[in-house]
């Protein structure tokens, strides 16, 4: 069985410069997928040709094994998508975009429509002009709009713009329920960390249009690319500490003198054996905490600090 | 291919400007009756409706107008908006799309142009009468007079205004696929039909000034006099000329809306 979404190769060059150079990602169906990375990384210029909007220099996209390009008309029919804002007409209703949407796919009836509208919680203000919409309502029925034809491919450009928290996770628990129980493979994309670590199985991190790292969300924010953890101990007699610790710990990659204390860099299971150093070596200690990595940190390791989260 | 035409009709008739339009028309025709009534009687001319048609022609400069403000619009209009972007993720060819886009321009420009014929004909003849169609129209044509009935006068002025109509209309289409603005579209299309006599004049001195669009698209003179709008030119040029800039304006904004990328 193909991969809902194949990329091989994508590059997109504009005169010299590679906007995207040489990505290759494989996102299987059920999956939600992200694309992390600062603005101007590529992300939509890569969401823009997995949709066939700008046409690749280099590489092939699939979307569940039809070509874009060659077997446009089969691989789009797969897709739904939302490229960057959810413009619609807005001297229409949002029932009235609907229909838009619905006429130029074949085989999409009326209660169809009824039902995606259900769906993003927007029934009581369909037939309002779209004029008259908050950005998170447009934000709803662009996810309306994009599920129309029952995509098995979801693409959405930084989806939360907009949203408030409690949007945010209600787009979540959709994204959730899309993928879990009908197998839709969600590609969304975005800048800000937090939201990714709340939607996503998966992420891409993305940096001048190279792909970073690929890796699962939960193991991402668990340990360092080294599989050591930070740890913070709190102490006046921080030259001591460190006298106490030093060369005994196996395993202890780093430790320095900090404000207010220590901050030592070793496997997780050393922490037991930092404490009963400490304790017989008689160092008064207020605290020994785990600096727990922030997915930003994680980030910020990733692309070696040079994009601004 | 029905359900995009069907798309474009509603995008143009759901419009507000469009029922500005019409009302424009209807406005025009009651003012252009209501001055013709006055002279009339001042005058004591006897006025028949197909005169009054015919004089009426000239608010068909307002429909190229309007027409060329939709045809500015109709391309530029989702680029500017964004909605292209949602418009082209769809399971049709780009061409499929901008081709009915097409072919709603000239649905709603001929049918405004034979709305606004109907409404003078309508007022007109509550306020003139219906009957004077076969009544002799003295026609110039070169160094002797023609004569032909009213009715036909008529339908060739407006039938020679369609033209223009149908060119603007397709260069103010290819400058909103071009430039992606219905702003840059809409102005130049409306500069260029207002000024075009203007600018044909100013290159009258020019050797090329022959090819320039604007000297061509009124084919009239040829039916009316033996001296040609400018010297060297016959009909079946100017018709050639017509169909070049025609061809041009459609290739190009084919070119322009399949090719390139939609990154704005």
């Amino acid at each position: 069985m193909p991969s809902a979404i194949a990329l091989r190769g994508l590059t997109k060059r504009i005169g010299q410069k590679a906007i995207v150079d040489n990505l290759t990602l494989d996102v299987p169906s059920g999956e939600v997928f992200g694309l992390l990375g600062p603005n101007g990384a590529g992300k939509t210029t890569t969401i823009r040709m997995m949709v066939g909007l700008v046409r690749m220099s280099a590489g092939t996209v699939e979307i569940a094994g039809h070509d874009i390009v060659r077997d446009y008309g089969q691989a789009i029919r797969q897709v739904g998508a939302i490229v960057e804002n959810p413009e619609m007409y807005k001297y229409l209703s949002g029932y009235q975009n609907l229909q838009q949407f619905a006429r130029m796919t074949p085989g999409i009836e009326t209660r169809r429509i009824d039902e995606v509208v259900e769906f993003v919680g927007l029934s009581e203000r369909i037939h309002d002009k779209v004029r008259q919409y908050s950005l998170g309502m447009r934000q709803r029925l662009g996810l309306a709009q994009a599920l129309l034809h029952r995509p098995s491919v979801l693409i959405l450009d930084e989806p939360t713009n907009g949203l408030d928290p409690a949007g945010i996770r209600e787009l979540r628990d959709h994204l959730r329920r899309l993928a879990r129980e009908e197998g839709v493979a969600v590609v969304v994309s975005s800048h800000l960390l937090g939201e990714m670590e709340l939607m996503c199985d998966r992420v891409a991190v993305i940096q001048q249009g190279r792909l970073v790292s690929v890796e699962r969300i939960d193991k991402m924010i668990a340990a360092g690319t080294d599989g050591l953890v930070s740890v913070f101990v709190e102490t006046k007699c921080q030259e001591e500490a460190k006298a106490a610790l030093l060369g005994r710990v196996e395993g202890m990659a780093e430790i320095a003198i900090v404000d207010g204390g220590i901050e030592v860099k070793l496997p997780h299971e050393a922490i037991p054996r930092v404490h009963k150093l400490l304790v017989q070596s008689d160092i008064p200690i207020f605290e020994v905490r785990v600096a727990t990595q922030t997915l930003e940190d994680r980030f910020l390791e990733m692309t070696g600090g040079a994009g601004k989260a | 291919m029905m359900g995009l035409l069907r798309n474009e009709h509603v995008k143009i008739y759901r419009r507000a400007r469009t029922w500005i339009f019409y009302a424009a028309m209807v406005a025009i025709s009651l003012l252009g009756v209501a001055l013709k009534h006055h002279t009339a009687v001042q005058f004591h001319a006897k006025e028949t409706v197909w005169m009054f048609l015919d004089s009426m022609s000239r608010a068909v400069y307002l429909v190229i107008v309007f027409a060329s403000i939709v045809a500015g619009d109709i391309v530029g209009g989702e680029f500017a908006a964004g909605t292209v972007k949602l418009l082209l993720i769809r399971p049709h060819r780009r061409w499929k799309i901008l081709l009915s886009k097409y072919l709603s321009v000239l649905s709603f420009s001929f049918t405004l142009l034979l709305f606004t014929a109907f409404m003078s004909w309508l007022v007109g003849g509550f306020v003139f009468g219906f009957s004077g169609a076969s009544a002799p129209f003295s026609l110039p044509h070169g160094a002797h007079v023609v004569s032909i009935s009213t009715w036909a006068e008529s339908v060739r002025t407006y039938a020679y205004l369609a033209i223009p109509l149908l060119l603007t209309a397709t260069l103010a289409f290819m400058i909103s696929t071009l430039f992606r603005s219905s702003v840059v579209a809409i102005a130049l299309s409306v500069f260029l039909v207002l000024f075009g006599p203007v600018i044909t004049e100013v290159l009258r001195s020019y050797a090329w000034d022959k090819f320039v669009l604007f000297a061509n698209w009124n084919l009239a003179p040829y039916f009316e006099s033996d001296v040609p709008p400018l010297p060297n030119m016959t009909l079946s040029f100017s018709i050639a000329v017509l169909t070049v800039y025609y061809a041009v304006f459609l290739a190009v904004s084919w070119l322009s809306f399949t090719k390139r990328d939609v990154s704005a």
